[in-house]
């Protein structure tokens, strides 16, 4: 899975901030931990 | 004797002037927020989930009189436990001078058995997580209508609820594209309108091995508060885990 997101609030915890966000997950075993 | 006593006022103002400073420095340094950035050990979550798990069996535990015979779990969903992925990004905010957070090298991915299907927590950090559903409806694997994102920043997090309109289809058991899907949501205060849309098969390579995969894309477009966001996950339509 991936993404890359950009996003602006004017109500968050800190006011008027934009966030950025981008990351890269691939999986690496098909078998679960349990 | 007064040239002596103006050395000792200067010396004394000067002393003085470097007290106040080293303390206000100090204020200043104390009062500032902290912000940080710690990863989730794959032992940490594979310890949650047994304490999950095991408060599960006891709580769905049949009695030994029940005669209903033992349920599998539905096959297409992705089997319980803890998933490890090699990650790679960042995530940072421009807030107090801006703070970034680097992502670990490996993050976990936690799926529980969760009413009408499965539960999946992503730590990526102590200070940064997804949560969501997936469900097994008529029509393949779906993605329900509730789900949450978690951020901390200077030691102050926040969680971000998503509701929106509908489950919507991840993945189709027919294996065959389908055209985009808008999704009317609400995430935190605001409207979040993202668009689904099943793409072609793939293969990609876990293990040394391949494994045919549907590739799902999320996108969102919107002029407001979250004003780009392009993102595309995979999902495999044999366990439905995000792959990449």
């Amino acid at each position: 899975m991936s993404t890359a997101k950009e996003s602006r609030s004017d109500s968050g915890i800190i006011g008027d901030v934009v966030y950025h966000e981008e990351y890269r997950a691939d999986l690496v075993s098909l078998t679960p931990m349990t | 004797m007064t040239r002596r006593w103006d050395r000792r006022r200067r010396l004394l103002i000067g002393a003085t002037t470097i007290v106040l400073l080293g303390a206000a420095v100090f204020v200043v340094r104390a009062a500032w927020p902290n912000d940080r950035a710690r990863s989730v050990d794959a032992s940490e979550a594979l310890e949650r989930y047994r304490e999950a798990t095991a408060d599960a069996t006891v709580a769905d535990e049949p009695s030994s009189s029940s005669s209903a015979p033992p349920v599998d779990p539905p096959a297409a969903l992705p089997p319980a436990g803890v998933y490890r992925y090699r990650t790679s990004g960042s995530e940072s905010i421009d807030a107090l001078g801006g703070t970034s957070h680097t992502y670990p090298a490996e993050t976990t991915l936690t799926v529980t058995a969760n009413g009408c299907g499965v539960r999946l927590r992503w730590d990526v950090l102590v200070e940064r997580r997804e949560e969501w559903r997936l469900c097994l409806g008529d029509d393949g694997i779906e993605l329900p209508p509730l789900a949450a994102s978690y951020h901390e920043f200077y030691g102050t997090g926040r969680l971000e609820t998503q509701t929106c309109d509908g489950a919507v289809l991840l993945l189709p058991t027919d294996e065959r594209p389908r055209p985009p899907v808008e999704w009317f949501c609400t995430l935190g205060d605001h409207e979040w309108l993202p668009t689904w849309q099943v793409l072609e098969r793939d293969t990609l390579r876990v293990e040394g091995r391949p494994v045919a995969v549907t590739h799902v894309q999320m996108t969102v477009t919107d002029d407001d508060h979250y004003s780009s966001t392009p993102s595309s996950t995979g999902g495999s339509t044999s366990t439905a885990c995000p792959w990449r």
